[in-house]
């Protein structure tokens, strides 16, 4: 009997002695794996009891080969528990220089997801881009949900991310948010919970690409045999979406991918999707605004920029507007697109965030570029241990981790993950709202890197560059 | 985005409950999202522009994206790798005249000139100029310790971090040599009690490495002024380092047994051996070893050679006129190098060579001055970002 085939068996006798529901990713309730699973499970099965090990080897060497670092920020490994008022921690040291970027840590069997499931994901993902759309414009449009109480005035007025300059610059196509992310879990019965909404400049797009590359050239044959959807579609439609941003006078737009520097959380994959889109990777200081237009500084001249993806989270990325410590973001940034009727804002208390591109030129601009299919706009999700697969895994020495919580199955996620939704559904818990952002923050895949430093700390603001010096 | 990034973590007793963990501790999965029929690529169809009929735009017009930053980077990633090779190659002739030192007694006079040559031309100070030094734990640090200034790790560590930030720019295969480099280094930090075979073995592969990274940058990127500014990074430094090893070693004269020996050091890491065997009769000395290693301008491991390539490299960038400050240093130090004579030069007094020293730190000091041009002329960064008001909300070192 294979590994895969005493897990299935054990798991299914375990799901029927558990008092409380319980969902496992792999298994069901009736011993047999779940849809999308079984497709392939002849070819993991295999897989699993003969080649896992060597596989987890090759993982790490082509992740080494490609550089795939993730640098872990502090402040990102704080969660609800630490974080009651939405303030750092006192014990949580704050360390002093900089982080060594860390090696990614990838697994090599991937979780998978029936098409038909995902399609019901996918569409609630899209209505729920929609409407936080829909939220933005009109928080920095017509302020109907204030004017009518369905959001606390306080609650936007008083939170340091609505950006007071961009009121009232409406755009022309009505649609702010280009790039939307959530971060999901499962209940305990299996169904989908969004645990947090990312809309302020999401990453994570370049990471899967990078574990989408390196799972199907360890396991080859799995790849071909399983009908996948693949993600470079997901990649086409941003490239066309991005030039699709700038203003239709432009013949040639130029589109740029805006980074706080090597040294940010996610550096790899700002520099990662840069390169899949051929659009390069500048700085802050690479950018300048002169006559209300933002122009790269190129060799001898400087030269118009028409789209900006921005990495740089909206607070600092105009020291002139919003944080005048910032020196990551670019001065004068937020008039140029709040002149050319621009949208760049978000209000992060109720997780409604802005468009990472917005066009950056002067004349009839059009702002935000339109979703061209429905999966550019669902973009990806981060599933933050909800899988109840991986430690019985381990416990079946699959994943070759140390099998030392032997029988002590963690909790399911359902409790937290329920209560979390529904304080999120509800929309009247701030405290909660607030602390909910800290726990996906926690993500590391999420947040850019300075975000929530406390002040004084002599990183911040800093560039995010270690510049050769001698 | 049909798929995702998923994360699990293994570890249960996480006080912080399910949702949240330390990201050390988590593993990603990718995400497939799979269907039992044979899924069809979507189609993904532009919003039309008007006027829209898919011109060919040809890149050649397009005026390329080279921000001064880029530009920076790829021009310390030139002069890093220059600056870990050259060193690993002087480590490698050291350690070859250490093992001869043990024979015989001149040797020994000539391994400390080399070992003192190691700490002058890194700068890694204060080295073997201490008399307690030991050779074996200094050349391990030379190799691993990334926080020492001067060290080869430092300078690869350097040599990341500016590939990091124009990863962009950059082959994939760049980074395929690096964790290459890296793998061995992590091999010979996991073995502290080497006594050198190791250390050689290590130090060979990444020298090999460094080696794939000029091919790479040979063969693999196209020319254009981030290229040319990789290459005049690269020459420079080669440049320097030639210089500085000169300085360190033959402006004094000593045994005719111990300047032999360092003389064919000097020849192993300056990569000018083979060359030097074959072109010049044997017993040939010091006035050779400048014409080959300072004048000659075929030698592609010459300080003139260098100049010239420097010259070819800033002519095609844009933005360079005739009278450019960088190429009117470059002229000069040129015409200084070109005029040299390498007899005059070789000849002593009371041991020392002095004419040999003076031109050796002025070509040293007019090289440094050129970096500055090219850094002014090609690189000018904005002048940082500082706030007007709220000076006491900036950090420490704003």
């Amino acid at each position: 009997m294979t590994v895969l085939r005493r897990y299935l068996a054990a798991a299914s006798e375990s799901i029927t002695a558990a008092r409380e529901p319980v969902f496992d990713e792999f298994a069901a309730a009736d011993g047999t794996a779940r849809q999308g699973w079984s497709s392939l499970l002849a070819g993991l099965d295999e897989f699993a009891d003969t080649d896992l090990l060597q596989a987890q080897h090759d993982v790490v060497r082509l992740l080494e080969d490609d550089n795939v670092t993730y640098t872990p920020n502090p402040a990102s490994a704080m969660s609800i528990a630490d974080e009651p008022n939405g303030h750092p921690h006192p014990d949580m040291p704050i360390p002093e220089g900089l982080v060594e970027p860390q090696p990614w840590r990838l697994d090599p069997l991937p979780l998978i997801i029936d098409d038909r499931e995902w399609a019901g994901l996918e569409a609630g993902l899209v209505q729920r881009a929609q409407l936080l759309d829909a939220i933005m414009a009109d928080l920095y449009g017509a302020r109907r949900l204030l004017s009518r109480h369905h959001i606390p005035a306080a609650a936007i007025f008083d939170h340091d991310e609505y950006l007071r300059p961009l009121v009232g610059s409406g755009t022309p196509t009505g649609q702010r948010l280009f790039l939307v992310a959530a971060d999901l879990g499962r209940d305990s019965s299996g169904g989908w919970k969004v645990i947090s909404d990312r809309t302020q400049a999401p990453s994570g797009a370049g990471y899967a690409m990078q574990n989408r590359r390196v799972v199907s050239r360890v396991m080859p044959e799995i790849y071909h045999q399983a009908n996948l959807h693949r993600l470079t579609p997901f990649f086409q439609a941003m490239r066309l979406a991005l030039v699709d941003a700038a203003p239709h006078a432009v013949e040639d737009p130029r589109v740029v991918v805006l980074s706080p520097g090597t040294l940010s959380e996610t550096a790899f994959d700002q520099a990662f999707v840069a390169s899949l889109l051929g659009f390069p990777l500048l700085e802050g200081s690479d950018l300048t605004v002169r006559d209300g237009r933002v122009w790269m500084r190129v060799l001898d001249k400087l030269e118009q920029v028409d789209v900006i993806l921005r990495r740089v989270d909206s607070g600092w990325m105009d020291a002139l507007e919003l944080r005048p410590d910032s020196r990551l973001g670019v001065a004068g940034l937020l008039a140029c697109v709040a002149g050319d009727g621009q949208r760049v804002e978000q209000s992060r208390q109720w997780r409604v965030g802005e468009s990472c591109a917005y066009a950056a030129a002067t004349r009839s601009v059009r702002a935000n570029a339109r979703p061209i299919t429905a999966t550019a706009l669902c973009r990806y999700m981060v599933v933050r241990r909800p899988v109840s697969i991986e430690p019985r895994l381990e416990q079946s020495g699959l994943s070759g981790h140390s099998a030392d919580q032997q029988g002590s199955w963690p909790q399911r996620p359902g409790g937290s993950t329920d209560e979390a939704a529904a304080r999120i559904a509800r929309g009247q818990d701030q405290g909660g709202a607030a602390s909910l952002c800290r726990a996906g923050d926690a993500a590391p895949v999420v947040r850019a890197d300075e975000r929530g430093r406390s002040a004084g700390s002599p990183q911040r603001g800093a560039p995010l560059v270690r510049r050769p010096q001698r | 985005m049909l798929g995702g990034l998923a994360r699990v973590t293994d570890d249960t007793s996480d006080r912080r409950g399910v949702l949240v963990s330390d990201p050390a501790g988590q593993l990603a999965k990718d995400v497939w999202v799979v269907g039992s029929e044979p899924v069809a690529a979507p189609r993904i169809v532009a919003r039309a522009r008007p006027d829209d009929e898919a011109v060919f735009v040809p890149a050649m017009s397009a005026s390329i994206a080279m921000v001064p930053r880029v530009l920076s980077d790829l021009y310390w990633f030139g002069r890093y790798a220059e600056r870990a090779e050259d060193l690993l190659r002087l480590l490698l002739a050291t350690r070859t005249v250490a093992i001869e030192a043990d024979l015989e007694v001149t040797h020994g006079r000539a391994l400390d000139v080399m070992l003192h040559a190691v700490t002058h031309v890194s700068t890694t100070y204060p080295g073997f100029l201490t008399t307690q030094a030991e050779m074996m734990p200094e050349f391990r640090s030379m190799l691993l310790d990334r926080h020492r200034t001067g060290t080869a790790a430092h300078s690869l560590g350097a040599l990341s971090m500016a590939a990091q930030g124009v990863r962009d720019q950059l082959s994939e295969d760049v980074w395929m040599v690096l964790a290459e480099i890296e793998r061995a280094l992590a091999t010979l930090a996991a073995n502290p009690h080497d006594q050198g075979i190791q250390l050689t073995d290590i130090s060979e592969r990444v020298l090999s490495g460094l080696l794939a990274l000029a091919g790479i940058a040979t063969e693999n990127m196209v020319r254009d002024a981030g290229w040319y500014m990789l290459d005049s990074g690269r020459g420079l430094e080669r440049a320097l380092q030639i210089l500085a090893l000169l300085r360190a070693t033959i402006c004094q004269t000593r045994s005719p047994e111990t300047d032999r020996t360092v003389l064919e050091a000097v020849l192993i890491a300056a990569e000018s051996i083979v060359t030097f065997r074959r072109r010049y009769r044997a017993g040939s000395g010091v006035d050779a070893l400048l014409e080959l290693l300072l004048i000659d301008p075929y030698n592609p491991r010459s300080v003139g050679f260098q100049l010239q390539r420097i010259r070819t490299d800033l002519r095609a960038l844009p933005n360079t006129s005739p009278t450019a400050r960088p190429l009117r240093l470059l002229d000069s130090l040129a015409e200084r190098v070109r005029t040299s004579d390498p007899v005059v030069l070789a000849e002593s007094v009371d041991g020392h060579r002095s004419g040999l020293q003076n031109l050796l730190l002025g070509l040293h000091n007019q090289l440094r001055a050129l970096s500055e041009a090219i850094r002014d002329h090609y690189q000018q960064q904005p002048p940082t970002q500082r706030p007007m008001f709220r000076p006491d909300a900036v950090g420490g070192t704003a």
